[in-house]
């Protein structure tokens, strides 16, 4: 019998979908929903993590310095030295030393 | 503080406010730096990643389209920033103990005998969640911790609301025999 259609051994296997790599092994069966609802409560009434006070300080002041850094660009890209209204371009510059080479 | 909510803030930051980002920032501090020392299982690395999401929302806010809340919008970009640093973990950092992790809880108890108790609860959940994948982790904490409903959890993890569910229910089976006895009690 031919077994062309069948694939060869060393063929690769295709990895079966993201939800069957992540099903549970046996020793997990599904919950009741009773359960289900139970370990829901149970997390539900768990506090949070509030952040330390070093950790918000270190945050904060990356922040502020982001934000220092963005007002000085918007100073330069407001320098009264520059003229207030651009004059229009006749040539693109970019291709005006692409023909002179 | 001003009082505006959040897409005002995120508004007049992308207008120039240089106060208005930090005072967005401090307001879902705590629930970003739960979801992320919650996701890693390691402070440091949450402090770092954390930081470089907060910087990275600062930067990106003037694309934010407004058709999500601002609070979901910067989840999603925590929790991505969350699932790249897992991906690229070095091996053999491990989780630090649930302990150490309940040392950044404060103590709201009442008397230090029911202090205690809700601690060894709490360090119990956060050993049991650690034994979770990622993903799985990551779903619970967002529906079951936090509170948020499937669809909103669907738009932060980037998938389909019927994933999340499988996760969350998945993940209550991987975490019943770990936690049975906290809920027969």
């Amino acid at each position: 019998m031919g077994t062309g259609t069948h694939p060869a051994a060393s063929d690769p296997v295709p990895p079966p979908p993201e939800e069957a790599m992540s099903s549970p092994p046996a020793e997990y069966p599904d919950l009741s929903p009773e359960a289900d609802a139970a370990i829901s409560d149970l997390l539900a009434g768990q506090p949070g993590l509030p952040m330390p006070p070093g950790v918000r300080d270190r945050i904060t002041a990356a922040l502020a310095a982001e934000a220092a850094t963005r007002a000085a660009l918007r100073s330069n890209d407001a320098d009264p030295a520059e003229p207030a209204v651009r004059l229009a371009k006749s040539v693109d510059p970019v291709r005006e030393r692409e023909d002179l080479t | 503080m001003t009082g505006r909510d959040d897409h005002a803030l995120l508004r007049a930051h992308a207008e120039g406010d240089p106060q208005a980002f930090a005072e967005l920032f401090d307001r879902h501090a705590d629930r970003l730096w739960s979801l992320a020392l919650r996701t890693l299982q390691h402070p440091q690395d949450a402090e770092e990643v954390l930081q470089e999401a907060m910087i990275s929302a600062f930067r990106r806010a003037g694309g934010f389209r407004g058709d999500a809340a601002v609070g979901t919008w910067l989840y999603r970009i925590v929790l991505n920033a969350c699932f790249d640093r897992l991906r690229r973990r070095r091996p053999g950092l491990t989780a630090v103990a649930a302990d150490d992790v309940l040392d950044r809880v404060a103590s709201a108890a009442p008397g230090p005998e029911e202090t205690a108790v809700r601690r060894a609860v709490q360090a119990e959940v956060e050993a049991a969640l650690a034994q979770l994948s990622a993903d799985q982790r990551a779903a619970l904490v967002l529906v079951d911790l936090e509170g948020r409903s499937i669809d909103e959890a669907a738009v932060i993890l980037g998938c389909a609301p019927g994933t999340v569910k499988s996760r969350c229910s998945r993940g209550r089976a991987r975490l019943a025999p770990l936690l049975r006895h906290l809920v027969e009690a």
